[in-house]
């Protein structure tokens, strides 16, 4: 063995605890997917369970009226991530601007007080939003105070604008958090750069565009693939309480869907099988944007 | 030689993790010398077989025993403390430790996972379908032996011995059924109905007292109602009728409810009859689209508060408080406004007749009441005698005293054999009362037995003072609430109550509460329930809303169609061989 | 181009001159404020103090209607200011058994559990920019790829059975150890560090392990920093895991045992539809707390004490702590 090779060999050992953790956390249990393709139901053995085959792959659309739900239950999915992910740069731009306040105590307030809303849980706010909204709430109430409105307007009932004002909902959640990286990021930049630049006479806007923007693209790269590869993962508790009859059609994501379905002790085996499907999409829709930024910008991003 | 040193340094890191890892192992106690292999045979006591049921020998109760209690009725996780929990300790020397599916955000998971490790508990609550599988499974003790011996659970051996006969191949004894009486089996002691309209006594006389001869009726009394008081004495708005959301399982639960006034009873997708009969939830005849209709009428009436499909329960309670509903239809909805004062006022909700209902009625639970307690395969043998003679106190008089009204001299007094509820006994679950220091200290709400199912129902009879657990109706109690409303009331429509004045006028049946181990669905048909319930919940929801009857019609149509297209038919077929032993055991007891 | 002289002085020297200079920097940058730049911040101003009140009003919200009277609460009538104070709601919070404990558990499993993340992801996040690893890129992607990977509840908890981490406080802290999310976070930062400076390390003799701790772990720790945020905050959130894998009262976190006291005060309402007896008198008890203003007390418990440390956190990501190397 070369000097070189054992080295390298070396290097791997320094990481192999973590790497046997990683194995030992979520690689064996993997066998677990086998129970997609059972009808398993507790409390009998596995064993003792019939073998289904693919059976709870294609239930998924198995009759047109489950096929019609796929697809709104898609287009929803599509949708809520497509905005999620077009406004992906929003942190990043919260963190650069938030960094160009000079008051070092309103920046720490603002950036404090932004994170707040991520630490309280969705069933909260959706008391807070029906404190707010409901027939003889606050908006309400202004709003019939200044004769805008004759009659109450149902906000939390309606099926128009669904997608949006989720997006609302979730931007006002996460932002702050969000940009928690990205604030981080910044404090790296390479203080003589900075210094060069305002040497050379650049106005903020400048900086911003030409320096920190720039220094925080790799990290904002990274954050895309991981979300994009997210695609199909809404999660469920922000559109589980705020569902209702009449939005229904626009909020039910996949996780959602999936809830409503499988919740309860019948479901198991057809849970696994979605979220098998789910990490499968997952990791192709990872490969896929890795092999574009490779071709595109010259480097593989993970 | 470099390379060897690094393995030998990443080995023994992990091996230092994993020693950690045992290191901090820390086993309660209970599962700690319960290892054993399942025994279906036990040797507790070796002359069982014999005629005469001898009481068992004392268990040895020198050891502290943390019993791990798998409980799906319980809303309690961790170890039973205050009051109750010293009761339990000074008799047993038992801790219970409650573990509690409903307090998970996900309690299948618990399930499942407990199940695959093949322990649930030493003790343990199941409903009557999965109690079935896992008697099947294995992870139940068999208690035929000496179950007989127990002579406060020997009370209710025909129940039980009812109960088992359809586990495994009906002859061992593994589960006790709960919330038993001896009564009988078409026994109903209750004060009031369980679901009926009612209505504040002072404003339905505001409005001439009129005489209700069906829903129309009902709706003008409470459209009169609502115009005379369109917000409450503050001035915020107030509703006839206040519906939420966050109870809908497969269906709208509020409708559900009131299915229940024209002798249908939602179970699934079919509705039961009091003439025992069995119809689809869509039979266009049937009591849940007459209801349904109810409500969008209602609402187009302008009688529905327009929060109602947004809104959860604790938004209504703090309405009903408030007196901004004007109709109730649960009898325990008198809670969030009843009290002896009111009732002095005349304001009490109370039942009105409306002349066309027929109540469907279920008889108090003589056979149990769907849930059944048995105890885990895995115990030892020590442990199952203790445990059993848990049981065995815990149906006694005394347990069952305790658990229905609390302790004696803190809660009731007793005073030549009758019982009378303290002043603290009666605001014992509203009121903070602190529990004395040797009586286990702390509130008396939050030492209250948390295992909230009990194996004797509160309607059952105290043999020590002639009349049931419950202390609400003791005759002390029902002497103290009386008041101007139940003596008006009772003037008026000729009766002491309404269970008494619906029976009278042929305006309730009452069928016979039957408790069996119901088909469990398959996983199809699990499916196939989970997808059509949202439909029908969301459209039930729609339809109350609608525009016009067109709407209305156009919309129960397009929810049968889209139901079709989900296998609806095989779940109504599923749900009506489902229930048929029911009705059958139902027409028997009759 | 690389500075030598502020690899050889003492790292907490360089800190101070850093400070100092960019102390001098912005004296030197207030005094020729462009008209454009003025109109910039002050655009920041508002949009951040309208961000801010969105975000705080609520917070606020809540608060105040946790020490109001709780029927005044429920009916959404506490909107500004708090009527009928009383302290009630947080009294009966204190008096949960085993609060004390709970709390103490809390804080191990959030202290020890972001100790040990925060440690691994900076070093294999550094390890991973090693391109001289053995599959370097493999063993990182199979890592990265367990983001989306989820086995299901069953077997998850028969392993961690198998390993007797069930009623056992590590099971809190070993599967958590390596977060791939963080991992990554991580790894990008450290890319971002000059590669001359573990050059000039290795020149001067250094190991890679002595790369990593006297010259990366001093300029990565704003992402630490970061990832410390992010796993304590999920730590001290976490309670779902508890519930599968402990029955030892002893072991229950804070969250859980907030979470189970949520349970009690809502169990009205399972009680109701379950039970076919009409004693009223249980419907009384939703009366003193509902589970609103149960739900609030806890949100304010469980966030203030993040509220109290986050600022900690945030010193690190004051500018000027990355050495002044410069990169193209």
């Amino acid at each position: 063995m070369t000097k070189k090779k054992v080295y390298s060999f070396k290097l791997f050992l320094m990481v192999l605890p973590f790497i046997v953790l990683v194995l030992l956390f979520c690689y064996y249990p993997l066998y677990g997917w086998m129970y997609a393709f059972y009808d398993y139901k507790p409390p009998k053995a596995l064993a003792n369970c019939p073998f289904v085959g693919f059976k709870w792959f294609t239930s998924l659309i198995s009759s047109q009226t489950k096929i019609n739900q796929i697809v709104q239950v898609l287009k929803n999915t599509f949708a809520m991530s497509g905005i999620t992910l077009g406004t992906s740069w929003l942190p990043m731009l919260f963190a650069v601007f938030l960094n160009e306040i000079r008051g070092v105590k309103f920046r720490k307030f603002v950036q404090t007080v932004t994170t707040l809303p991520n630490f309280v849980s969705w069933v909260m706010v959706y008391s807070i939003a029906f404190a707010l909204f409901n027939s003889t709430g606050m908006m309400n109430s202004l709003l019939m105070k200044f004769g805008m409105i004759e009659q109450p307007i149902l906000f939390l009932q309606q099926s128009e604008h669904v997608w949006f004002t989720q997006w609302l909902w979730l931007t006002w959640k996460n932002l702050g958090w969000a940009a928690i990286m990205y604030i981080a990021a910044i404090s790296s930049i390479d203080d003589e750069l900075l210094q060069a630049a305002r040497v050379d006479g650049a106005n903020r806007m400048q900086i911003i565009w030409h320096i920190t923007i720039p220094s925080l693209l790799p990290t904002y790269f990274v954050l895309l693939v991981i979300n994009v590869a997210n695609f199909l993962n809404n999660g469920m508790e922000q559109y589980y309480v705020f569902q209702n009859a009449f939005n229904k059609e626009f909020i039910q994501v996949l996780d959602l869907y999936v809830y409503n379905m499988a919740m309860g002790s019948g479901g198991y085996s057809v849970s696994v099988a979605i979220s098998m499907l789910k990490s499968l999409v997952s990791v192709v829709l990872l490969i896929i944007v890795n092999g574009a930024s490779k071709a595109i910008r010259g480097e593989s991003i993970l | 030689m470099k390379f060897k040193k690094m393995a030998s340094l990443a080995l023994s890191t992990l091996m230092a993790a994993s020693m950690l890892a045992g290191c901090g192992d820390t086993a309660p106690a209970s599962t700690g010398g319960a290892q054993t292999e399942n025994k279906t045979e036990t040797a507790t006591t070796t002359e069982s077989g014999g005629e005469t049921a001898a009481a068992p020998a004392e268990a040895d109760h020198s050891t502290e025993y943390t019993v791990d209690f798998y409980n799906v009725a319980a809303n309690f996780q961790g170890v039973q403390s205050g009051w109750y929990g010293k009761i339990v300790k000074d008799k047993f020397n038992m801790d219970i430790n409650i573990i509690a599916p409903q307090v998970s955000g996900d309690g299948a998971a618990l399930y499942q996972t407990r199940c695959a490790a093949g322990n649930l508990g030493d003790l343990i609550i199941l409903d009557n379908a999965d109690m079935q599988e896992c008697i099947e499974t294995g992870l139940i003790h068999d208690l035929t032996d000496v179950i007989e011996q127990y002579p406060n659970l020997a009370k209710y051996m025909s129940q039980i011995k009812q109960f088992n006969s359809m586990m495994g191949d009906g002859t061992k004894i593994y589960a006790i059924p709960l919330e038993m009486n001896n009564n009988g089996p078409t026994a109903y002691k209750q004060l009031h109905v369980y679901s009926y309209p009612r209505m504040g006594w002072d404003m339905y006389n505001e409005v001439g007292a009129p005489e209700l001869k069906n829903l129309d009726d009902l709706l003008n009394c409470l459209a009169d109602i609502q115009k005379a008081h369109p917000t409450n004495d503050k001035g915020d708005p107030a509703y006839a009728i206040s519906l939420w959301k966050d109870w809908d399982s497969q269906f709208m639960e509020n409708v559900a409810q009131l299915t229940k006034w024209y002798g249908q009873e939602v179970n699934g997708s079919v509705l039961i009859g009091t003439d025992n009969s069995i119809a689809p939830l869509t039979d266009k005849a049937g009591a849940y689209y007459k209801m349904l209709n109810f409500f969008y009428k209602a609402n187009q009436m302008g009688l529905v508060d327009p929060d109602s499909a947004t809104q959860d329960w604790n938004s209504i309670v703090s309405k009903m408080q408030d007196k901004r509903v004007y109709l109730y239809w649960y009898s325990w909805q008198y809670g969030f406004w009843n009290s002896p004062a009111r009732g002095n006022e005349g304001t009490n909700y109370v039942e009105i007749p409306v002349a066309d209902t027929n109540l469907y009625q279920t008889s108090d639970t003589y056979y149990g009441d769907g849930r059944v307690l048995a105890i885990g395969s895995q115990v030892s043998d020590e442990n199952f005698a203790r445990l059993m003679e848990f049981l065995d106190w815990y149906a006694s008089p005394e347990g069952v005293q305790i658990q229905h009204a609390g302790t004696e001299g803190l809660t009731y007094t007793v005073e030549n054999g009758k019982y009378t509820l303290t002043e603290d006994g009666l605001n014992r679950f509203s009121a903070e009362v602190a529990v004395p220091e040797e009586m286990g200290g702390g509130n008396w709400n939050d030492g209250n037995n948390q295992i909230n199912q009990w194996i004797v129902a509160s309607c059952d009879i105290n043999p020590d003072t002639g009349e049931p657990y419950a202390s609400d109706m003791w005759s002390t109690t029902i002497e103290m609430n009386q008041t101007k409303t139940t003596k008006e009331w009772s003037e008026k429509f000729g009766a002491a109550d309404d269970v008494e004045y619906l029976n009278k006028n042929n305006m309730m049946t009452v069928v016979p509460s039957i408790n069996m181990a119901l088909a469990i669905d398959s996983t199809d048909i699990s499916l196939i329930r989970k997808q059509c319930g949202d439909i029908i919940k969301d459209s039930s929801w729609r339809m109350v809303f609608a525009k016009d009857d067109a709407d209305f019609d156009a919309q129960w149509e397009a929810m049968v169609a889209e139901l079709e297209g989900l296998g609806w038919s095989d779940l109504v077929a599923f749900d009506t061989e489902k229930y048929q032993p029911m009705l059958d055991a139902r027409k028997a007891a009759q | 181009m690389i500075l030598r002289k502020d690899l050889e002085s003492p790292l907490s020297e360089r800190i101070l001159e850093k400070k100092a200079m960019s102390k001098e920097k912005e004296q030197k940058t207030k005094i020729k404020v462009s008209a454009g730049d003025r109109t910039l911040e002050i655009i920041c101003y508002i949009i951040f103090s309208i961000a801010a009140f969105l975000c705080l009003y609520p917070f606020y919200y809540i608060i105040i209607n946790t020490i109001s009277a709780n029927d005044l609460s429920a009916k959404g009538d506490i909107l500004f200011w708090p009527k009928g104070i009383h302290f009630h709601n947080y009294m009966s919070a204190f008096r949960i058994d085993g609060l004390f404990n709970a709390l103490k558990i809390s804080l191990m499993r959030t202290t020890l559990g972001t100790a040990f993340t925060v440690f691994a992801s900076a070093y294999l996040g550094f390890m991973f920019t090693q391109e001289k690893m053995w599959m370097r890129k493999f063993w990182y992607r199979l890592i990265v790829a367990t983001m989306y990977f989820n086995a299901g509840i069953i077997p998850w908890f028969l392993v961690m059975k198998t390993m007797h981490l069930t009623n056992n406080f590590w099971g809190y802290i070993l599967p958590a150890i390596v977060s791939p999310f963080n991992l990554i976070l991580t790894k990008t930062f450290v890319e971002s560090v000059p590669k001359e400076l573990q050059e000039a390390a290795e020149m001067d003799g250094a190991g890679v392990l002595t790369v990593f701790f006297r010259v990366i772990i001093p300029v990565i720790k704003p992402i630490m920093a970061t990832v410390a945020i992010f796993s304590a905050v999920s730590q001290w959130n976490a309670f779902q895991d508890t519930l599968l894998l402990m029955t030892d009262t002893k072991l229950y976190p804070l969250q859980f045992v907030l979470y189970q006291y949520l349970n009690q005060a809502s169990s009205l309402a399972s009680l109701a539809q379950s039970t076919t007896s009409t004693s009223s008198l249980a419907a009384a008890a939703a009366t003193s707390q509902t589970t609103t203003s149960v739900r609030m007390t806890i949100t304010v418990i469980v966030v203030l004490p993040i509220m109290l440390v986050y600022p900690i956190f945030q010193k690190y990501f004051v500018k000027g702590i990355m050495i002044g190397a410069v990169k193209g």
